[in-house]
């Protein structure tokens, strides 16, 4: 499926505008402080703490994947992370120079199994069943030396609406 | 990690006083709420209530308190907020740990902080 054209004229007419866009080393303190800004330039967009939640979420596995993951085994490189939204849709762009994932192919992602014994569940591996509810159209591609994770969540911002800006 | 512990009637009831639990913080969190436990032989309620943010390694971490207290004794969680509330929905935890409401809240506990 073709990602951005045919999506954007479903969801929306507008072009999407920016809304945040971060390049920052990829640890967890760096992922901890860009949550922080997309919470408050969210907020101040008067999106609903759900849907603030949902996408903080969402940011908070994808980014803690590629710390854990895509620079697993070399030095901890950098990430690019751009949002943009069209008033119904923020769409994320998230790259990263590190590994690729493993068979080019998003995984699965598997809720918790309630047959298995206490002692037995598993202490990991949550994140991509949270991704895959959480994230519509979702593409990975390898792009040259990056990986580049691109979806779309449903959020309503005000701020990017016709006549929202007027206030003076 | 900022905990606070405290018995109610035979259960040890821990606050945790963090706002999030997530990557950064999922390690020092299973690490201090273990010493905490320690070879406590009783019941553990883990009062969440102050907590708005938990990942998918922060619920790792829970299941491996989980299983620290479980083999002898029951193990709950309290006071989710509808973030969290909605981590434990969508992996299905909420089928798998004992989730209860504020059952604290009358006691002498948190409902005075702010």
């Amino acid at each position: 499926m073709s990602h951005d054209g045919t999506l954007q004229s479903k969801v929306g007419l507008k072009t999407p505008v920016p809304v945040l866009a971060r390049d920052f080393d990829a640890d967890f303190q760096a992922i901890r402080d860009v949550l922080t800004d997309l919470r408050t330039c969210l907020a101040g967009k008067n999106a609903s703490s759900e849907d603030i939640g949902s996408l903080e979420l969402l940011l908070s596995e994808v980014l803690t994947n590629v710390v854990k993951h895509a620079y697993a085994d070399g030095p901890r490189g950098q990430i690019r992370l751009a949002l943009t939204c069209d008033g119904n849709s923020v769409y994320v762009d998230v790259r990263d120079f590190g590994s690729a994932l493993p068979g080019g192919a998003l995984p699965v992602g598997r809720p918790a199994d309630t047959q298995i014994h206490i002692q037995e569940q598993p202490e990991s591996g949550f994140g991509w069943i949270l991704i895959r509810a959480l994230a519509e159209d979702i593409s990975y591609a390898r792009e040259g030396s990056s990986n580049r994770l691109r979806f779309r969540v449903a959020v309503r911002l005000e701020g990017d609406g016709p006549g929202a800006a007027e206030t003076v | 990690m900022n905990l606070e512990a405290y018995r109610v009637e035979g259960t040890l009831v821990v606050t945790v006083r963090d706002s999030r639990i997530d990557a950064a913080s999922a390690v020092n969190f299973k690490d201090a709420l273990r010493d905490l436990i320690g070879d406590n032989a009783a019941p553990v309620t883990l009062d969440l209530s102050h907590v708005d943010f938990v990942d998918s390694s922060g619920l790792g971490a829970l299941v491996a308190i989980m299983k620290v207290v479980e083999p002898g004794h029951r193990f709950e969680v309290s006071g989710l907020q509808p973030n969290v509330e909605k981590v434990f929905r969508l992996t299905r935890m909420d089928s798998i740990m004992n989730i209860v409401g504020n059952p604290q809240s009358s006691g002498q506990d948190a409902s005075a902080s702010m």
